[in-house]
């Protein structure tokens, strides 16, 4: 967006936010090297370097179920509204776990720490054996560049295909933690459960996600499109100030919005990060993103002065008392007056 | 393998510190977006890591 960039965007809500996230991080890290000690050959080190690890994958689990859950359940978009916080804390533990493993495990020797780690022992040709250690460095690589990218400058500076596009690599870091965590265990830690754990994480994380898309799509409403124009129904089976949404044989999903003016339709993916604009609602005369709160004209398309994002209109008709939308969205900035509703 | 894994790391290594020295430059002097020209040290400091990982990004958006 355009706006003026301040250093972090803190509020009471996010302070609050980071506040329990803090706690329960120092929690679960002290928790993890107490009990770590209680066996008898502990080491502390270990144990930090572990901690670190466990801590990273769970909270990179929790990040990537935020999404689904946001989307089956409203309770759960103030996570999504405080996800970026919770990404960048993920990629700095991220990296005090890589940072210390490296130390420890390759910083004595006289070949250089990284290079020790990719390729000083394993054999990439042989699956069992491949290094464990550069599957968490790719990781570990991407996490870093998300979160140095995570400010809105960087949003504005990428523009946001780009941008959501780099953001999505995040499911390559998991992909390649879970391989990361399943050598390790394989290869030097054989019976801790981790394994376990982690396969169900990634069941847990898939299952959400394909519950998500279902309903996503069970979302639609029931539509019939004919040439180039699309029959959403009656205006009244559009809820006032909200939005119901079709989707085009070939497209993106179109979201209806009806309001005191009438009937308007717009792309339904918010130009910030890509939210469903037709889960959202008109606030204050404005279609509102229910990710971030991004609002849009409903007639234009344009987010409020000083912001200078745009979401591309749809030509709506009424014939007959029908809603029928055109599949083809306008060219970006084309404005279309929304179309008044007669009883 | 290891020669491979040595060439990589120092490569990193060159990729980082371009990007550093870059970065210096962009975040002080060099960024001409007029929404963050003139704006707080803090700010800069948390775009600087950014810049050192894709200078390759900007120094082409900038050519």
């Amino acid at each position: 967006m355009s706006h003026d960039f301040v250093p972090v965007q803190w509020n009471r809500q996010k302070f609050f936010y980071d506040g329990i996230l803090l706690v329960a991080i120092f929690g679960f890290l002290a928790s993890f090297i107490l009990l770590g000690l209680r066996t008898p050959s502990a080491d502390v080190s270990i144990l930090m370097i572990r901690g670190f690890g466990s801590c990273a994958i769970v909270l990179l689990h929790i990040i990537l179920a935020i999404g689904p859950l946001a989307r089956l359940s409203a309770r759960f978009k103030p996570l999504l509204y405080n996800r970026r916080h919770l990404g960048v804390v993920t990629a700095l533990i991220g990296l005090a776990h890589g940072g210390l493993a490296l130390m420890w495990y390759h910083g004595f020797g006289v070949i250089n720490p990284i290079a020790s780690a990719i390729g000083g022992y394993g054999d990439y040709g042989v699956p069992i054996e491949f290094p464990f250690e550069s599957l968490g460095l790719i990781a570990l690589i991407i996490l870093l560049i998300m979160a140095a990218t995570s400010h809105d400058f960087w949003l504005s500076r990428l523009r946001p295909p780009v941008w959501k596009a780099l953001h999505m690599s995040v499911y390559v870091a998991y992909a390649a933690l879970v391989g990361h965590v399943a050598l390790g265990t394989a290869q030097f830690d054989k019976g801790s459960g981790l394994l376990i754990a982690l396969t169900i994480g990634a069941v847990s994380l898939t299952g959400l996600h394909l519950a998500a898309l279902l309903k996503g799509r069970s979302l639609d409403t029931k539509s019939s499109q004919e040439s180039d124009w699309i029959n959403v129904g009656e205006p009244m089976s559009i809820p006032m100030n909200k939005a119901v949404t079709v989707t085009p044989k070939s497209g993106e999903r179109i979201a209806i919005f009806r309001q005191s003016k009438g009937v308007s339709a717009i792309v339904a993916i918010c130009s910030h990060q890509n939210g469903p604009l037709g889960e959202g609602c008109i606030r204050d005369g404005l279609i509102t993103c229910p990710w971030h709160g991004f609002q849009f004209d409903p007639e234009t398309g344009a987010a409020p002065a000083p912001f200078e994002d745009r979401v591309q209109t749809h030509e709506v008709k009424i014939e007959n008392g029908e809603v029928w939308v055109k599949a083809a969205p306008d060219v970006l900035g084309t404005p279309r007056k929304a179309v008044e509703v007669t009883s | 393998m290891l020669n491979i894994a040595q060439y990589i790391s120092y490569g990193l290594g060159g990729y980082v510190l371009i990007g550093l020295v870059f970065a210096l430059y962009f975040v002080t002097r060099g960024v001409r977006n007029e929404a963050i020209a003139g704006k707080s040290l803090i700010l800069r400091i948390l775009l600087l890591p950014g810049a050192v990982l894709l200078w390759p990004v900007l120094l082409k958006a900038r050519s």
